[in-house]
């Protein structure tokens, strides 16, 4: 017998990850603990790069400066290249080289959803057979081809797990993460693990984790974020939301308890479960609020329609193309507003899925007229080559996509460095860690090695803003893991204000030993 | 007869067992969305499509397990209540939610309401109040539909609290399950008049129900795509291949064209029709993808397929496709498991060994010199001798469903002979093409007894072997006999088993 496919979908996991309801018009700028908000922003660009300086003579398409020495801070940097976007905000810059991905090439499942995977959750240690990640009930075939689709993480993710056990990392307003895209594809519900950013997983029984997709629709995740916030309201008013939000509770509580001495024992456990989910839910309303200032941001109408959820690799499609600019912006303007307003600590971005179809020679132009992108294939494509084509020259279209990437990415970052946060004195982009990454290296070999990780922001964790360091040299020329980072900012995590003393065990390791070579201590102060 | 594994011999069962334990069931997204269209009225949108993964979406321990889950039905009530008017366009006051309440709350509860709950309801309402009738709305619907008289079907009787012998289902809870089963959705109107006045209980009322509802169109569609479930059906759409010619507009009318058929199965013909039956449903792109009788424009419209696709539904295109897992080459081990598994309800078969991975790197050659490697190794054969057989039968077909008579991995004319073991007489021996299998399969009672088993499973949401109740032998020799799914569902619903829960297997 065929059984349990998730059912309860539509209900069960919201596009904009764990969102807020109507209902708990969220109070805003909540501030419990007196501790400034500390954030996690994790901000994804798909299908690799154009990292290969031979390719591509005269192109400064480099992620790392042209010199320099390691732990230094007057590096150099190739104007016009990709790092040179970030000019701006070069102080709160962490340029990091000598970085792998934890995994093994040979590994099956499509590359790019393995690089994902790799970059965001434990990596397990090589089986020896290349069957590595966890394959999703009924797509048992996967498990063996090599472009397999339908694996999943091993666990949540780095940003799930930071999420459940920093306590700074929660905000009171009741969204715990968010998880946007501009891209229709990369938000279509298919479990498939190169569309995906995040993961959680809140039954540690469960056998996989939860896929937490993207939405990609900027009006319903407004709405989910800002639907009815209390937006200035005053304290009688605070009031009696409260009362009317405790009197449905109470409505719902006395009806399941009033079901339960009749069922049967597996039922009552049922109840009970939907028992302690009402009450969860209660505490979050509980919480008291500051009266922080924000104010949703304005949003132009982009056309979202129902995709169908079909699109397979390097499917193009010119609605998405058209909508994509429009979308980008106002999903990170959602971002930095949610960030403003205290509503949720963790967001995650993807500019597109690993197969993306973008034809980003539609979109680029538009916002950096001097840049190249042909128009040949998707994203996907010309991250492959162009897939076969000899029509235009692959790498400095990926240049001009990864361009832009940077110069969205910048652009926000500007804005949180502009935007005061309060308490502290510092600004969003103080309070908030930033991890801009990708899933490959080098897109066409879908490479491991050396990957394009750049670290924005995170004072209160005394992130050395505008070092540069290579990692190259580490534990006798291996060079060091993202697992290995991940580690070390939970270590750091842990002795942060409002951390020290709760009680949170840091990471020891990430994922399976052989992906754990050391320490990166000198990222901090 | 070979005993069935995938079935409940009589000689184990229980007599006056039931179908299905006492339980609690929380809505499915579908039967949610169709409460709030046949309840309320309204066209209730989710702003997330369920994964569809073709197989059915059965769930049993679903619930709501997390703050955020129960937030979001919440926000699903509050999406209903923007859309109700009951006060027409005047202003919402007490005076007429209060008899909206009453009026439509126990369908929507699926019993009924008492007067303390109503007046719990409209407590909250007038709470509300000072920040809008809208507000007050919204904050009384969040309590009535995220209350567990919602959410959640009960099947518990008067009291499930035991752990020995069964209960029988209350009138409301009798003619729930039955509503649910055959509408997805709650008891109509009529149907709610027989849970009120008792009468659902008395076995002719109930066959006389059951009569009704399956005459519906809502009904036909609902339990057609369950058997599109058990068909694979229901796969079509979410099968990926990578040939040019395998079209989103392709795959769409493959898919249609299958409903369409088995449509005709359902409500005019017999299980037999299945492997039997030449008649196709197909358009152009259909016609000329697959080598079909011309046809001319996108309409699919009725043909009879050619003497090479002979084997009913073994040979039409978009269910050798999807069968076919490989995006683009054959597939015998998943084309001969759907046999196989579906079909013949086969021994379940296991996970296979963590290095056959590597195993299959080793084997070289056609599909068919691959099968008989695999064979030939114990690690492999002892599982793929049973299935792969059945797959080596299609190999007249290519990864999307095209007819052929070379085999492209060495330019020779493709074989599709393979030898049947271990289901029995009446399967097993030398077949020649999908043609035998075909012929073997409506000859003998496997197949109906399958289908029997998963359409029970997908009726009840429940496996109904779990319980060991006779009952579910009971309605396989009565589709045995009859070859009818309209008697099939008809024996489900109506049999004395349906009607209680059991309480020991808890």
């Amino acid at each position: 017998m065929r059984r349990s496919i998730g059912r309860r979908a539509f209900l069960g996991s919201l596009g904009a990850g764990t969102a807020a309801a109507t209902f708990l018009r969220p109070i805003l700028g909540q501030t419990q603990t007196g501790v400034a908000p500390q954030r996690l922003l994790m901000i994804h660009r798909p299908c690799g790069s154009a990292m290969d300086a031979s390719a591509q003579p005269g192109a400064p398409s480099y992620w790392w400066p042209t010199s320099g020495n390691s732990g230094s801070t007057d590096f150099v940097v190739a104007p016009g290249g990709l790092i040179d976007s970030f000019k701006a905000v070069r102080n709160s810059m962490v340029v990091m080289k000598g970085v792998h991905c934890p995994r093994i090439q040979a590994w099956n499942g499509d590359k790019h959803g393995a690089g994902m995977l790799a970059m965001i959750s434990p990596s397990p240690q090589d089986p020896g057979n290349n069957l590595a990640w966890p394959v999703i009930p009924g797509h048992e075939a996967d498990q063996s081809d090599p472009n397999g689709k339908f694996f999943t993480a091993t666990d949540r993710s780095i940003d799930q797990l930071l999420l459940a056990s920093i306590p700074t990392l929660k905000s009171a307003a009741g969204i715990p993460s968010i998880s946007l895209t501009p891209d229709l594809v990369s938000a279509q519900p298919q479990n498939f693990c190169l569309r995906v950013v995040s993961y959680s997983k809140d039954n540690p029984n469960a056998a996989q984790p939860t896929a937490i997709h993207p939405q990609a629709d900027p009006a319903i995740a407004f709405k989910n974020i800002f639907g009815s916030a209390m937006m200035g309201m005053d304290a009688e008013a605070l009031a009696r939301a409260r009362a009317q939000n405790k009197s449905v509770i109470d409505f719902i509580r006395g009806d399941l308890n009033s079901l339960r001495p009749r069922l049967p024992k597996l039922a009552r456990d049922k109840v009970d479960a939907h028992l302690t989910s009402i009450g969860q839910l209660e505490q979050q309303l509980n919480g008291n609020g500051s009266g922080r200032e924000c104010t949703p941001p304005t949003l132009a109408p982009v056309e979202t329609p129902d995709s169908g959820g079909t699109a397979m690799d390097g499917d193009t499609d010119p609605v998405n193309d058209a909508r994509y600019h429009q979308a980008a912006l106002e999903q990170l303007e959602i971002i930095k507003t949610a960030f403003q307003c205290d509503l949720t600590r963790v967001a995650n971005f993807t500019f597109g899925w690993g197969n993306s179809g973008i034809r980003f020679s539609t979109v680029v132009p538009k916002v950096l007229p001097d840049v190249t992108v042909d128009d040949v294939e998707g994203y996907h494509a010309i991250s492959h080559d162009n897939g076969g084509s000899t029509k235009a020259n692959p790498h400095v279209s990926q240049f001009g996509i990864d361009k832009y990437f940077c110069y969205m990415t910048a652009k926000l970052l500007e804005d949180l460095a502009n935007t005061p946060d309060g308490m502290n004195g510092g600004s969003l982009l103080d309070n908030t860690l930033v991890v801009f990454w990708n899933e490959c290296s080098v897109g066409n070999s879908h490479d491991t090695q050396n990957m394009p990780v750049l670290l924005f922001g995170g004072k209160f964790l005394n992130l050395k803003g505008g070092h540069f360091f290579d990692f190259a040299a580490s534990a006798a020329g291996k060079g060091r893991y993202m697992s290995d980072f991940w580690v070390q900012l939970s270590k750091r995590w842990a002795d942060a204000e409002g951390v020290a003393g709760t009680g949170y065990e840091p990471l020891v390791k990430y994922g399976a030993d052989q992906w754990n070579l050391g320490s990166m201590p000198e990222l901090f102060g | 007869m070979t005993p069935d594994p995938g079935t409940n011999p009589m000689a184990d069962c229980r007599m006056g067992g039931s179908l299905a334990p006492a339980r609690i069931s929380l809505l499915t997204d579908q039967e949610y969305t169709n409460i709030a269209r046949d309840v309320f009225g309204i066209e209730f949108v989710p702003e997330s499509k369920p994964i569809e993964t073709g197989d059915y979406p059965i769930d049993e321990q679903a619930q709501v397990g997390t703050a955020d889950i129960a937030k979001q039905y919440l926000r699903a009530a509050d999406q209903v209540a923007s859309k109700l008017k009951p006060c027409g366009d005047a202003a919402l006051a007490a005076s007429c939610v209060e008899p909206y309440l009453r009026e439509k709350l126990p369908r929507a509860w699926k019993r009924p309401v008492t007067d303390a709950e109503i007046a719990g309801l409209m407590a909250i309402f007038q709470g509300g109040l000072p920040d809008g009738g809208q507000r007050a709305l919204d904050l009384v619907m969040e309590a009535a539909l995220g209350s567990g008289a919602f959410l959640y079907r009960t099947e518990i009787g008067a009291d499930a609290s035991g752990t020995t012998g069964s209960v029988a289902l209350n009138a409301y809870e009798l003619a729930s399950a039955l509503s649910f089963a055959l509408l997805n959705s709650a008891p109509d109107d009529e149907l709610w008049a027989k849970a009120a006045d008792g009468s659902i209980t008395q076995p002719a009322v109930l066959s006389a129900e059951v009569d009704r509802i399956l005459a519906l169109e809502p009904a036909r569609a609902n339990l057609t795509k369950k058997v599109g479930y058990f068909l694979n059906v229901e796969k079509i759409p979410v099968a990926s291949k990578i040939f040019p010619e395998f079209t989103g507009s392709l795959q769409a009318s493959l898919y249609e064209s299958a409903k369409l058929f088995l449509n005709d199965v359902l409500w005019k013909g017999s299980l037999s029709d299945l492997f039997t039956s030449n008649q196709y449903y197909a358009n152009e792109e259909i016609a000329k993808v697959y080598g079909l009788p011309a046809v001319q424009g996108t309409t699919l419209v009725q043909v009879q397929l050619p003497p090479e696709r002979n084997a009913g539904i073994l040979s039409h295109p978009g269910l050798l496709a999807t069968s076919n897992y490989h995006t683009s080459t054959d597939d015998i081990v998943h084309r001969g498991l759907w046999i196989y598994q579906n079909l013949a309800c086969g021994v379940a078969i296991g996970s296979p060994p963590a290095n056959a991975a590597d195993i299959a790197k080793t084997l070289m050659g056609t599909e068919r010199v691959k099968a008989q490697a695999r064979d030939a190794m114990p690690q492999c054969g002892a599982c793929h001798r049973f299935f792969d057989p059945f797959g080596m039968a299609s190999e007249n077909f290519d990864a999307m469903g095209r007819y052929r008579t070379v085999d492209p991995d060495d330019n020779l004319p493709v074989v599709s002979e393979a030898t049947i073991v271990g289901l029995g007489a009446d399967i097993d021996g030398p077949i020649a093409n999908l043609k035998d299998i075909a012929d073997r399969l409506k000859a003998g009672r496997r197949v109906a007894d399958c289908a029997a088993t998963h359409l029970a499973e997908y009726t009840l949401d429940h496996n109904p072997n779990a319980e060991k109740s006779c009952a579910i032998q009971q309605i396989k020799d009565n589709f045995a006999a009859s070859g009818k799914f309209v008697d099939l569902f008809k024996a489900i619903l109506t049999s004395p088993a349906f009607a209680t829960r059991d309480l020991s297997s808890q």
